[in-house]
């Protein structure tokens, strides 16, 4: 065979030839990364047309989806391209490939003690071959498919125009945002709860507020309002709540409880119904009123003891003055009602002004209730408002149904929902108490003394003094509730306290 | 003229070329067929190796080993191994003369040994002591008798057949001696064509004969041309691994050697390697040892090497199957480098 005779003179040709061959597995590898993306493309383009036609939100994700898939095929191209490879797998590719048996990787390495006539001759024989070799028969270039490149760009471009449809549509559609529905949960729990409360009780004022709520939460629900607008909202109806507080806080007969209990006090019955004015609970007041009524109004009933007195007739005049004086006309008529009918010795007479008492009462009971129930609803609303940030939902607890149920008792609602052992076991006063009493007598001589140890205790002393103590920090306490400078929690924690404090009814 | 552009080096590659040519056409106007037989004969006698020829009577194998010795103006010796064949009997011996004075001496009496191509003929009928007598002089060629040292001619190539399907009363070669063989050639049975030419050119009143090519001393000369090839590392470490994954307890070995072979080639197989692939790279006008080289004359320098164990008979595998999965594991790693 014809053998090479004019060897090269450096190894400049060969070089040449590695390059080729460098760029042709360059070549390979993009095909080959090109070739995963286009699987990589296509079952991204799958899954996400699948999850279009699920959830139409998928098609916000489209711009997220395009940015990876491009960042994968760069970075995929670039490692392609521009990886360093390795000289010695170039060379055994290359005698592989062209079917040079070994002489490249031949070619490369006899150096050294090798003689210089075999070395020159095997590195032009190389150099021979793999210019007479046809490359591209042997390792033809193998661009990249276009078939499949251009099936996953046609996947890609249909799940983004089926992406743009759906996301006009998800655009179309009303409603709020994911980010609302969390702001206005709290909102739409506040008006599932007065709505419930609305039927429940039959209102017609909370049914006038719930009127009032309707169109912000129809507005809410429609996406068509933002929080801003929502907030403002909010605040008018704030306003009109806080105006009917005050509205029945002018009514009230609070402020004059101490005065009626007073002047009820001297007749004989009476001092439980004054001691129920005295602790503002009207509703126990009215009951007890009424049952006075139906006493006097039966047979041979007699008026109650110092109704005949003088001094007692006269302080129920001028507190009747002093209630006319304050605008309280109805309840001032029925003093006077009673007091003629005590200076006349009248049973039906009195029996009418306690009559009118009473009504007096239970409206003051039902006022009471109110109030309570727009303080719950003053709160919610603030509750609400603080969740337009936070996207938190109502605080448990912050419900008008408890509320309801308090006030059908007519009590003085200062709570129902009462953790009887919250803050821990109810102290038994005296059951441990050892009385000592010493008594003595001073005279010459050796002194007598006597000592009495008893377990017996006086019950009466210590509750006493307890319910004297409740009544004075009674109101404090009801200040605090009703003060919006405390945090609701504290409200709640401090109108719980004495709830559980509260005296038992003797 | 640069050094490098002389073109000495060109000539002695075609001189070899030309002689390996002319001997192969020589003995193959004898020998019908067997050509890679011959081939690799050939290229063990250029690389100074000695050869085993295995095959069932009656496929020419004497006659090639004849034909080789015509061929080359080798001094040919046949010797019939046979049981009771002595180790005097094959290197000789001293005997007692009577001298022109009538003094009597011992004088050395060579044995058939002393030529330049031994037949051993069915060299496995031979008792293992006989059989011995044979190691110093494949290895050193010399031998030594009465505590003398005699070299051997050169060359000196031992070209021995044994029958495969006589095994009653035969001695099977120790490794010792196998691992000498440079080649063990296994000789197929003709084809049809190749069987119908012998009919042909052996019935007739003249037969061919064979004429000297060369001297003997010129194959020596083509065996130190060949030692010059070069081989780059990468195919020398090939090579490496090759024989090594042929031992069972090496992690390149594959199921079947672990399973089968009892101990690996020599590294006497690798030199074999490597002289017979230089050779082969010349014929096939290279001036660099290829891979594939090495892979063409493998199976001849390895199949007597390879130690099976009782399994691999039992299973009747032989060295030949278990080879053919080294060669392919070797290829397979070979692409992945």
């Amino acid at each position: 065979m014809a053998l090479p005779h004019q060897p090269p003179a450096d190894a400049g040709p060969l070089e040449r030839f590695v390059r080729k061959a460098i760029w042709r597995i360059r070549l390979e590898r993009l095909r080959l990364a090109l070739g995963v993306m286009v699987w990589i493309s296509l079952a991204a383009a799958t899954i996400w047309t699948a999850g279009l036609l699920w959830r139409p939100q998928w098609a916000l994700a489209a711009p997220i989806g395009i940015a990876v898939i491009g960042a994968l095929l760069f970075v995929a191209a670039d490692v392609a391209l521009f990886w360093q490879v390795d000289r010695r797998s170039v060379l055994l590719r290359l005698d592989r490939q062209l079917g040079l048996a070994d002489a490249t990787i031949s070619a490369s390495e006899l150096t050294g003690d090798i003689r210089d006539d075999w070395r020159w001759r095997q590195l032009a024989q190389t150099v021979n071959r793999l210019s007479t070799r046809s490359w591209d028969e042997r390792w033809p270039r193998r661009w990249p498919g276009l078939v499949g490149l251009g099936a996953a760009t046609l996947a890609v471009l249909c799940a983004l125009l089926l992406a743009a449809w759906r996301v006009e549509r998800v655009q179309a559609q009303p409603g709020p945002t994911p980010f609302q529905k969390a702001q206005f949960q709290a909102l739409e729990e506040v008006f599932k709860d007065w709505d419930e409360a609305a039927k429940k009780t039959n209102d017609p004022k909370l049914q006038e507020q719930l009127a009032l709520m309707k169109p912000l939460r129809e507005q809410m629900l429609s996406g068509k309002i933002d929080d801003k607008e929502v907030l403002a909202a909010l605040s008018r109806l704030e306003e009109k709540l806080q105006a009917a507080r005050e509205q029945i806080q002018a009514q009230s007969l609070e402020p004059s409880a101490a005065e009626l209990a007073s002047a009820l006090e001297p007749f004989q019955g009476m001092s439980a119904m004054a001691a129920s004015l005295r602790r503002k609970d009207f509703g126990q007041a009215e009951k007890l009123a009424q049952e006075l009524a139906e006493k006097l109004n039966q047979p041979g009933a007699k008026l109650p003891e110092g109704a005949d007195q003088r001094e007692n007739q006269l302080r129920l005049a001028n507190t009747a003055q002093t209630m006319q004086q304050r605008g309280q006309n109805s309840v001032s008529q029925a003093l006077q009602k009673m007091e003629q009918g005590m200076q006349n010795a009248n049973n039906q007479q009195t029996s009418e002004g306690l009559d009118g008492l009473k009504k007096n009462f239970g409206d003051q009971a039902k006022r009471d209730a109110e109030k309570q129930r727009l303080a719950t609803q003053l709160a919610q609303m603030g509750a609400a408002k603080d969740s337009l940030g936070s996207g938190k939902s109502v605080a448990r607890g912050m419900s008008l149904l408890p509320r309801l149920a308090d006030s059908k008792q007519h009590g003085n609602g200062a709570g129902s929902e009462i953790d009887p052992h919250r803050f821990g076991a109810e102290t038994n006063i005296a059951s441990n108490r050892t009385e000592e009493k010493v008594t003595g007598e001073t005279s010459d001589g050796d002194s007598v003394i006597t000592t009495e140890k008893s377990r017996e205790h006086s019950k009466e002393a210590p509750t006493s003094v307890h319910q004297a103590n409740f009544h004075e920090y009674e109101k404090l306490s009801r200040e605090a509730i009703e003060d919006e400078s405390i945090p609701l929690a504290h409200r709640e924690a401090i109108r719980k306290y004495f709830e559980m404090i509260r005296p038992a009814e003797k | 003229m640069s050094p490098h552009q002389s073109p000495a080096l060109d000539a002695q590659l075609d001189q070899f070329r030309k002689r390996f040519q002319q001997l192969k056409s020589e003995v193959g106007k004898v020998i019908i067929g067997q050509e890679d037989i011959i081939d690799h004969a050939i290229i063990a006698m250029v690389a100074g190796g000695h050869v085993l020829l295995e095959g069932v009577p009656g496929l020419g194998k004497t006659l090639l080993v004849r034909s080789l010795a015509g061929a080359l103006h080798l001094r040919f010796q046949r010797i019939q191994f046979t049981p009771d064949l002595m180790p005097a009997d094959l290197i000789g011996t001293k005997i007692l003369v009577d001298d022109a004075v009538g003094r009597s001496r011992f004088e050395f009496s060579p044995g058939p040994i002393f030529c330049n191509l031994l037949l051993g003929d069915e060299i496995n009928r031979a008792t293992p002591k006989t059989q011995s007598a044979l190691l110093e002089a494949m290895q050193e060629q010399s031998v030594t008798v009465g505590g003398e040292t005699r070299p051997l001619d050169r060359p000196f190539f031992v070209l021995a057949t044994q029958n495969p399907l006589e095994m009653e009363g035969t001695y099977p070669l120790p490794e010792a001696q196998l691992d000498r063989f440079f080649f063990k050639l296994k000789v197929r049975y003709p084809s049809e064509r190749e069987f119908d030419a012998i009919l042909d050119t052996t019935t007739q009143r003249a037969a061919p004969s064979v004429e000297p090519v060369f001297q003997g001393a010129d194959l020596v000369e083509m065996g130190g041309l060949a030692r010059d090839v070069p081989i780059a590392p990468t195919i020398r470490q090939r090579v490496v691994k090759l024989i090594m994954a042929t031992h069972p307890e090496t992690a390149d070995a594959p199921p079947l050697v672990r399973k089968y072979v009892r101990y690996g080639a020599s590294p006497r197989a690798g030199q074999a390697c490597i002289l017979a692939a230089k050779i082969r790279a010349i014929l096939q006008g290279r001036f660099h040892v290829a891979g594939e080289d090495v892979l063409s004359i493998a199976l001849a320098v390895l199949r007597h090497r390879v130690m099976l164990n009782f399994e691999a008979q039992a299973d009747g595998h032989d060295s030949d199957a278990v080879l053919a999965e080294v060669f392919a594991r070797q290829q397979e790693s070979w692409s992945r480098e």
